[in-house]
């Protein structure tokens, strides 16, 4: 709640919390009044029973499902603040770093890289957030950072492929690259990957290695 | 309006205020849950409100639905029964 601030881009929540208060203030009033159910109150309740909470209900629902792909969101469970405070660090030169200064999708940038994409990849997505919430709530909610450093890792390996969709590896200054060039059969097959220590080094550093100071 | 010069058949406070009333709290009860989400964007709160919110609210819509269907099915019979007495 602290972080609460009103612009444009949560106009939705706005919209959600005038409507579910609006349909509070109705329905509270009609159960303290307890008016006879005459066509004026039918209509009051539809709109407060209806019409409202069913525009509270869709907004608060993209609201919600664009605040799960927010860094502050993934940063919630405490065993993503590592990750989450180097991409957020502005002398950090990790690749989760550099992604998180976009200005078009930097905020969202845990999300830009982790998603799958293709047909079905939202719905995917969102069916592997659900599971690690489930871990998250059964397993990591008290395990200490130095643990968890050691114990989460991705399920497969990052496929190359989420790099692609941004990075086309055609464009011909990536192809004029010797390294690139040498490499593709074994990157479009995902046997390198584009983000491995002898390549573009780790996105999150910071969980590779010997333990250095936070 | 038509209706409201005919007001409402004065039935005693029966199931159907119980069941708005009913209707009325899940509404509350739902509306909160998915509000909470926008004030706390953490993965519980946003599973809540998505979920049991949800199932609130349209439990409450519904229950409201039924009412009102039922309410008017008595107001026909009643309308017919008028009709019927007067010819
Ligand atoms: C540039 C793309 C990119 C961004 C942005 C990114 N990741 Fe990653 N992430 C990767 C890759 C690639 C790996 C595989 C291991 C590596 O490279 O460090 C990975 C691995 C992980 C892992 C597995 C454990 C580990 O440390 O290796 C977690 C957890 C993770 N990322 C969380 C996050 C979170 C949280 C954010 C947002 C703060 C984020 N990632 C942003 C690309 C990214
Ligand atoms: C959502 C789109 C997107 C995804 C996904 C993405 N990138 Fe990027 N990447 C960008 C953009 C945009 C820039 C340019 C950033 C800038 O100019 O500050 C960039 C910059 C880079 C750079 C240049 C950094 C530098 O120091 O000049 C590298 C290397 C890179 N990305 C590698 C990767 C790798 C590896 C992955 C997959 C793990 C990846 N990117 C995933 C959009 C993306």
């Amino acid at each position: 709640m602290s972080n609460f601030s009103l612009d444009e881009h949560n106009a939705l929540s706005v919209l959600a919390v005038v409507a579910a208060t609006c349909a509070a203030l109705i329905v509270v009033g009609y159960l303290v009044k307890r008016p006879p159910l005459d066509a004026v109150t039918r209509r009051m309740l539809f709109v407060g029973l209806c019409v409202l909470p069913i525009t509270a209900a869709l907004s608060a629902n993209v609201q919600g499902y664009k605040a799960t792909q927010q860094r502050s969101f993934c940063a919630s469970c405490h065993v993503m603040i590592p990750h989450a405070r180097d991409a957020e660090d502005p002398n950090s030169k990790s690749l989760a770093a550099i992604h998180a200064r976009n200005a078009y999708f930097g905020k969202d940038n845990c999300y830009a890289c982790h998603a799958d994409y293709g047909l079905f990849g939202t719905v995917v997505t969102k069916l592997g957030g659900m599971r690690h919430v489930w871990l998250y709530v059964t397993q990591y909610r008290k395990m200490p950072l130095a643990e968890a450093r050691e114990k989460i890792h991705l399920v497969k390996p990052y496929p190359n492929e989420n790099c692609m969709q941004c990075h086309t590896a055609t464009a011909p200054r990536w192809l004029a690259i010797k390294d690139h060039t040498a490499a593709r059969e074994d990157v479009l097959a995902n046997r390198i990957s584009c983000a491995s220590s002898g390549c573009h080094g780790w996105a999150h550093p910071t969980t590779k290695g010997p333990v250095t100071a936070p | 309006m038509k209706f409201s010069a005919h007001p409402a058949p004065h039935l005693p406070p029966t199931r159907r205020d119980r069941v708005l009333r009913v209707a009325c709290v899940l509404a509350l009860l739902g509306l909160a849950l998915m509000i909470w989400g926008i004030f706390v964007p953490t993965p519980m709160p946003i599973l809540i409100g998505l979920s049991v919110g949800q199932a609130m609210g349209t439990s409450s819509f519904v229950l409201y639905l039924i009412v009102l269907a039922t309410d008017l099915g008595i107001r026909k019979k009643l309308v017919r029964a008028g009709r019927t007495e007067k010819s």
